[in-house]
């Protein structure tokens, strides 16, 4: 529809201004706001006023727009079918249909009063006011977010594995973002990874001891006398008051710190079952010194105080300075070179300890068993004194009587002299005492009896109260701990003190040196009978007894 | 008499918060160092405990600012309060937290704290140097005066125009019908200028163009000045000048104070949304902490 609008200017009642303009729509659309194909000023004149289009009656029909009105005839109305040549007015201005000149479809004439302007904060309108967000639409979104991703749906995900894994799927919160930390690595298998409820059993309920040693069923306690536990108040102690969890991947759930142990055993004095023991506050500061366990000469084994300077008799004389001289010994074929350390301390598979030292495998080379008997060589087995003794008694009784002059010619019918038993007993003696056995180990003579020896004895481990691994320390030489290139005795314990230990070994807070805590080189866990049903400690032998 | 809220009672609440914030330093590096630092010492639960009261005191001050009948001290010292025992939030959080993060409901909570706390002292800033600016933008007329002088310069502009040509009438009157103020949000806050105006064209479709300080309408002017025709146009069109230049400086305090206004009342827009979700995540986190206990 092609509509011809003439807009004449007034100004006072008398005309400006003429202008023509054409318009192709179904209607026209009047107000002061932009965008309007007729727009008109005044404090009256609403921003979409009113709209325009002919009437079925070749009128003008108008359609006001909310509250506006137009006046035909000093009457408001908000609708009205006008008829042409009738002039209504809005505001200032009026308006009305006129005949369309040809071509034209509707033509309407509108006389402006071109003084009439649109107010300022009419024009601005509500840009004038501030644009808030609505605060407290924005804080009520913002609390059911936090409610329904922070709880809701993470409490919903622990009735339903099905919902908990859909859930996960799609990235949505569970329950698992309501842990505190990452679970320690020890703990990252399913069964307890997606399985809360493996250790926090029930809600509002700390995690019990029980839920650890559903799985960890060979754990021992700090001691197996339950009356020393309930003294000590270890008894009341949880599992988790120690093994923190959900605190970082990378720490291990074990509890390092010195300050776990030394709560109790800085004061020994303090607990009635502690009293015969040392303080204990670092290694580096205040350790007690080291009492390695060494047997005396009536084979009681004892832990003795190193400043006590304590000596082991293992019943074996072993010299360590002439097996390791170069110039004196020369390997097992008499041409190679010196011993080594090595050479009869085997370290075992793990290197934790050494595998046991054996006369087949660690002296027979060099020290051989034959025993002079006269003429007669008799080689003795090793391990057996017994065996060797009725060997020896035997060899001894066939051997011709030194002190007897053989005969030019031997009578028929008659033995040649043998020795007599108390010479028997005496090349016996002589052998055992003297000439092959006494050569390693010692011997023991008790008045009337004949010599005696017994297998050497050296306990499992030196240090029963720690657990030492020679793994963690075998890129260091055997020499800088065991000084045993200048012992002479075997006697001589040749064990590092507490000093030379800590020439690396520094307090568990130092900055320098191997900064060391307790469970370095202590259990806590090591009773050996059931307080938690236990499992026996388990031992390193530095050395077994020979074979 | 006027006293910087961060100086009342001679900073009296800074001494508190620092003496706060030393108490819980202690707290924290008391302890125990054989096992991890965390929430769940006994020390962690104080922090943890403290920094929830805080929270709680902190939010109560929406409500207490309301009250006007509340006759416990005046409403400067609590809100001095407010800023220094708000601001030694954070530090008594992160201590409870032991600067552990993860992605849980715990840390959302640090985060939505963090997130208040970071918007109040944005509100700090605000409430301390946007009104100054305010008064200098004002320049002794009023919001409501500079309306009135800008609707009076419009009418003018309009009533010089409409004695100058078509063009000239065209452009002006378009130019007043299509200078912008606000906008939405981020024009307000960023007191951008999207005025427009319809440029004049001789095919009768006029291009429209941005206007931004009614620079258009004035290089326009100055462009048409020199060849003038009819009597006392020149005039005419030196007023219209200054009547637009006039204009684009109004629009522009206009904006400004709008703007400002803006500033000093958006970080509410964060701050209470903020507090209200810290309170449900802070009621969330101390729940799951007990639930898996």
């Amino acid at each position: 529809m092609l509509i011809l609008l003439r807009k004449i200017r007034l100004r006072h009642q008398s005309q400006i201004d003429q202008n023509d303009v054409e318009y192709q729509a179904e209607r026209l659309r009047v107000g002061s706001g932009q965008g309007q194909d007729l727009q008109l000023f005044g404090d009256e004149v609403g921003r979409a006023h009113c709209t325009l289009e002919p009437s079925s009656e070749g009128g003008l029909r108008v359609r006001c727009h909310g509250q506006h009105q137009v006046t035909v005839a000093d009457q408001d109305v908000a609708q009205v079918d006008l008829p042409a040549n009738e002039w209504l007015r809005i505001g200032p201005h009026q308006l009305a249909r006129i005949e369309a000149p040809p071509g034209f479809d509707l033509a309407i004439e509108v006389r402006i009063d071109s003084t009439a302007t649109e107010s300022v904060k009419e024009r601005l309108g509500d840009a004038l006011s501030l644009r808030m967000p609505r605060i407290r639409m924005l804080s009520y979104a913002l609390l059911a977010a936090v409610l329904i991703l922070g709880f809701a749906l993470p409490l919903s995900s622990t009735f339903s594995e099905g919902w908990r894994n859909t859930l996960s799927r799609v990235g949505a919160p569970t329950n698992r973002h309501w842990a505190t930390g990452e679970l320690s690595r020890a703990h990252r298998m399913p069964a307890i990874a997606e399985n809360c409820s493996a250790c926090h059993e029930k809600p509002f309920r700390r995690v019990r001891n029980q839920a650890c040693l559903s799985c960890h069923t060979g754990m021992s306690h700090h001691t197996d006398d339950p009356d020393l536990l309930a003294l000590t108040g270890l008894d009341e102690q949880r599992c988790a008051s120690c093994h923190i969890e959900h605190e970082s991947p990378r720490r291990a759930l074990i509890a390092e710190h010195v300050g776990l142990c030394v709560d109790c055993h800085a004061r020994p004095e303090r607990f009635a079952a502690m009293t015969e023991l040392a303080p204990v506050r670092d290694f580096e500061r205040a350790h007690p010194e080291f009492r390695p366990q060494v047997f005396d000469r009536d084979g009681t084994l004892q832990r003795i105080a190193q400043s006590e300077t304590p000596r082991t008799y293992s019943g074996l004389i072993f010299p360590h300075d002439v097996h390791l001289d170069a110039d004196v010994v020369h390997g097992p074929d008499g041409a190679g070179a010196a011993l080594t350390c090595a050479g009869c301390h085997e370290p075992e598979r793990d290197r934790v300890g050494f595998r046991p030292l054996s006369f087949e495998r660690h002296c027979r080379g060099c020290h051989d068993l034959d025993a002079v008997l006269g003429d007669a060589v008799v080689e003795l087995p090793h391990g057996d004194l017994d065996a060797a003794r009725s060997l020896l008694e035997q060899a001894a009784a066939d051997m011709p009587a030194p002190d007897v002059e053989a005969p030019a010619r031997r009578r028929p019918g008659f033995e040649a002299p043998r020795g007599e038993q108390d010479q028997v007993e005496a090349v016996v003696d002589r052998v055992i005492g003297v000439q092959v056995c006494a050569r390693c180990h010692e011997v023991t003579r008790t008045p009337g009896e004949v010599a005696s020896l017994s297998a050497p004895r050296w306990p499992q481990r030196r240090f029963s109260r720690a657990l030492f691994s020679h793994a963690s320390h075998q890129w260091t030489s055997c020499e800088s701990c065991h000084n045993v290139s200048d012992s002479a005795d075997a006697s001589e314990l040749l064990m590092p003190d507490i000093a030379d230990c800590r020439s690396c070994h520094t307090g568990a807070n130092a900055r320098t040196g191997v900064a060391s805590t307790c469970v370095d080189c202590h259990q806590f866990h090591r009773g050996h009978t059931a307080t938690f049903g236990a499992v026996p400690m388990p031992d390193h032998p530095l050395m077994s007894a020979g074979d | 008499m006027y006293v910087n809220i961060l100086r009342y009672r001679h900073g009296r609440y800074l001494w508190w918060a620092l003496a706060l914030v030393a108490v819980c330093v202690g707290l924290y590096m008391s302890q125990d160092v054989a096992l991890p630092r965390g929430g769940s010492s006994w020390q962690g639960y104080v922090l943890g405990s403290v920094a929830a009261l805080l929270v709680l005191w902190l939010a109560w001050m929406g409500i207490r600012k309301r009250s006007y009948q509340a006759s416990r001290g005046t409403l400067q010292g609590w809100v001095s309060a407010h800023i220094y025992l708000g601001l030694a939030l954070p530090p008594v959080a992160l201590m409870h937290s032991a600067f552990q993060f993860g992605l849980n409901v715990h840390t959302l909570t640090l985060l939505l704290l963090l997130g208040v706390v970071l918007s109040g002292v944005y509100g700090l800033y605000a409430y301390l140097r946007l009104p100054p600016a305010m008064v200098e933008n004002r320049d002794n007329q009023s919001f409501d005066e500079r309306l009135a002088e800008l609707d009076r310069l419009d009418k003018l502009g309009l009533e010089l125009a409409a004695d100058c040509d078509e063009s000239v009438q065209a452009l002006v009157s378009s130019a007043i019908e299509r200078s912008a103020i606000g906008g939405g949000l981020l024009d307000q806050l960023l007191a951008r200028d999207r005025s427009q105006v319809l440029l004049p064209a001789d095919d009768g479709v006029r291009p429209l163009a941005g206007n931004p300080g009614q620079r258009r309408v004035i290089d326009f002017l100055v462009a048409k000045l020199p060849d003038t025709s009819k009597p006392g146009e020149a005039e005419r069109l030196r007023a219209l000048l200054a009547v637009s230049s006039r204009r684009g400086e109004l629009l522009q305090r206009l904006r400004r104070e709008l703007a400002l206004q803006s500033r000093l009342r958006i970080w509410l827009a964060f701050h209470v949304p903020l507090t209200v979700a810290l309170l449900g995540a802070l009621a969330v986190h101390v729940l799951t902490v007990f639930f898996y206990w």
